[in-house]
């Protein structure tokens, strides 16, 4: 009763809940949030216990730079819950920091979007984390759903629009119509994926050894999905495996394109399947029309020319692709009083 | 006003038309139309579309942005200008509706919950207001019990009156003072014990030496418990303005005072100020007497 007084007083949210980056939407202020979904926690010796110690950007930056009694870590992985507890802290921790008022913290009605593939378990156990950390009431959404309404495409209409959101732990590729979900798959594989590659690239090629951080940073500066006239270069510092010593070297775009190709094949070939599993009226509408992208992963340079080659079908870029899932979220938010949770199929 | 005519005919060419702009930068590159549908995948209508301004064809916005975006790609214009073109066209176009043109109802600026919520709120602590300044004086752990029934107040032969139903009637006596008439001496409050002719009333004396005297004079309504040493209630009920109750018991007597601003003690003929660490708002629970 008292939660459900207060809930008059509150802002809803929607979250974007990343395995990389967590998005909050306040109803009427827009994006509130955008910090790394990271997590530094102390272990405390006296009381047999964890202490958070620091949460999003502050943490991040702690990322492979902790000492041993300090542990910088991602509570999610592949875009579910790997450590409940931590998640719970760390929502708590971003739904106080979004709501901003100190003394007045009224509960809030939350949204969260779910990568589509997460089972029944993964999904309730984001639910407890949202309940716990202070939610009135929680929602769930089907990330692909999010992204493509957040993008500001026709889901309304009875033609198909497929969109494929490229987030930090899975992608997601569906096609919508007639505001449900014809056709989704998720697979996973996203931006920590291509991370990774750069790190057994550079490991395997140069037996130089570097952190998610650097390789994180060399997919932003000089990453590419397709080869293109251009060829950047990033000088690079990691250890060297066989001298135990830091060293330099450069990396260029070409070497990355070619560190990338299992991951993007991964991500293509998710997208082909969806073009066959979906039905040919739909098909043929999404071809007429092309491909969205949204997610941290659409601005991997030339991703789009790369779908675009593979596919045959035009790929379009959504406005500001980061935001998309929490934006798309918000905008259902303001519908579910309208036209309640049934909407969208919303849990 | 002829010149206002030309000015305005002006400023209509001079208008940003995203599409003009990029049909000449394609035309300047020497680049067919073909080869623009070829790297957008698009058909030959839809660039032709773009170049016409005709974005509705393109359905979305997303989708016209994007096209937009990629067309001034291949032709080397900034990118920024273009899209600054579409807005300016653009408007008032704004996403799509999202649950189609079927809307029940518009959400209405007057989010008649809040105030709903606000106005229970307010009640809420007006009633909480209320309470408090209105709160009983009485804080009573017993459960509740039928009220008992006072001492009858009527003129005694003697100086002396028993206590109501239910109080032990051997050691309470009241003050007659009140009832007596104006004219006659007040009568000290003794402590009149029960003048039973029994074998026990020699040990009953020598019991009274160890016995407490006490003397509770009401000010105002306040709620009194008096137990003595074995738990018996030397006194239960509410005494009232001008009462004055004599009292005798082995000590220690516990007493519990609903209203101490009412009552005021005399223990042994000497007056007993209540300790603070005994109060707890009006009421105050102490022991009088005793190791």
């Amino acid at each position: 009763m008292f939660k459900t007084i207060m809930g008059y007083f509150s802002n809803d949210l929607s979250i974007d809940l990343g395995t990389a980056n967590t998005l909050i939407y306040s109803r009427g202020h827009g994006i509130v949030l955008d910090e790394p979904s990271v997590v530094a926690i102390q272990e405390d010796s006296g009381r047999g216990g964890r202490v958070v110690v620091a949460v999003g950007t502050e943490a991040k930056n702690m990322l492979g730079r902790t000492p041993g009694n300090i542990t910088a870590i991602r509570p999610l992985k592949d875009g579910v819950i790997a450590d409940f507890t931590v998640t719970e802290k760390m929502l708590q921790h971003f739904i106080r920091k979004a709501l901003g008022t100190r003394y007045f913290r009224p509960s809030p009605r939350v949204l969260i979007c779910v990568p589509y593939g997460s089972t029944q378990v993964e999904r309730r156990a984001i639910r407890e984390s949202a309940e716990g950390a202070g939610a009135r009431k929680v929602h769930l959404i089907p990330e692909p759903m999010a992204a493509a309404i957040g993008a500001g495409m026709p889901v309304h209409e009875a033609r198909g629009s497929m969109v494929l959101d490229i987030g930090g732990g899975t992608s997601e590729v569906a096609v919508i119509s007639l505001n449900g979900i014809v056709y989704a798959a998720s697979v996973r594989i996203g931006g920590d994926r291509f991370d990774e590659a750069i790190t057994n690239y550079v490991r395997r090629n140069y037996g130089i050894l570097i952190g998610e951080a650097t390789a994180e940073r060399i997919k932003h500066e000089i990453g590419s999905a397709f080869p293109g006239q251009e060829v950047r270069e990033c000088s690079v510092k990691g250890r060297n495996l066989s001298e135990g010593v830091p060293r330099s070297f450069t990396l260029n775009s070409n070497e990355i394109l070619e560190a990338l190709q299992e991951p993007l094949q991964g991500i293509v070939g998710a997208v082909k399947e969806a073009l066959e599993q979906t039905p040919p009226e739909l098909g043929s509408d999404v071809a007429d029309r092309g491909i969205v992208l949204t997610g941290g992963g659409a601005l991997l340079r030339d991703i789009d020319k790369l779908l675009m080659e593979e596919t045959g079908l035009p790929v379009v870029i959504a406005d500001d692709p980061l935001t998309c899932v929490a934006r798309g979220g918000g905008r259902v938010i303001e519908l579910i009083d309208e036209h309640g949770p049934a909407v969208f199929g919303l849990e | 006003m002829a010149d206002n005519a030309d000015d305005s005919g002006e400023q209509e060419v001079a208008e940003p038309k995203a599409g003009q702009r990029l049909a000449k930068a394609r035309r300047a590159n020497d680049i067919s139309m073909r080869d623009i549908a070829k790297e957008l995948h698009l058909d030959e209508v839809k660039v032709q579309a773009l170049e016409d301004n005709r974005f509705e064809v393109l359905g979305a916005p997303v989708f016209a942005k994007g096209y937009l975006r990629k067309y001034a790609e291949l032709v080397s214009v900034p990118i920024d200008d273009i899209l600054a073109d579409y807005y300016k066209m653009n408007r008032a176009s704004g996403p799509p509706p999202v649950v189609g043109p079927k809307r029940p109802k518009a959400v209405t600026e007057f989010a008649l919950g809040r105030w709903i919520a606000g106005i229970i709120i307010v009640i809420a602590l007006a009633a909480a207001t209320y309470w408090f300044v209105n709160r009983p004086v009485l804080v009573s752990a017993s459960p509740p019990t039928k009220p008992t029934q006072m001492p009858v107040r009527q003129p005694l032969p003697a100086n002396q009156e028993s206590a109501g139903a239910g109080l032990p009637a051997d050691n309470v006596t009241q003050d007659p003072a009140a009832d007596l008439p104006a004219s006659e001496p007040a009568i000290p409050a003794v402590t009149a014990r029960a003048t039973e002719p029994d074998a026990n009333s020699a040990a009953v004396d020598a019991a009274a030496d160890d016995e407490l005297q006490l003397q509770l004079r009401f000010t105002g309504d306040c709620w009194t418990e008096v137990t003595d040493v074995d738990g018996r209630r030397l006194f239960f009920g509410l005494g009232s303005d001008g009462r004055v109750v004599n009292l005798s018991g082995v000590p220690p007597l516990r007493l519990l005072l609903g209203n101490n601003d009412n009552v005021s003690l005399l223990v042994d003929g000497e007056p007993y100020a209540v300790r603070p660490a005994e109060l707890r708002g009006n009421t105050a629970r102490l022991t009088i007497g005793g190791p």
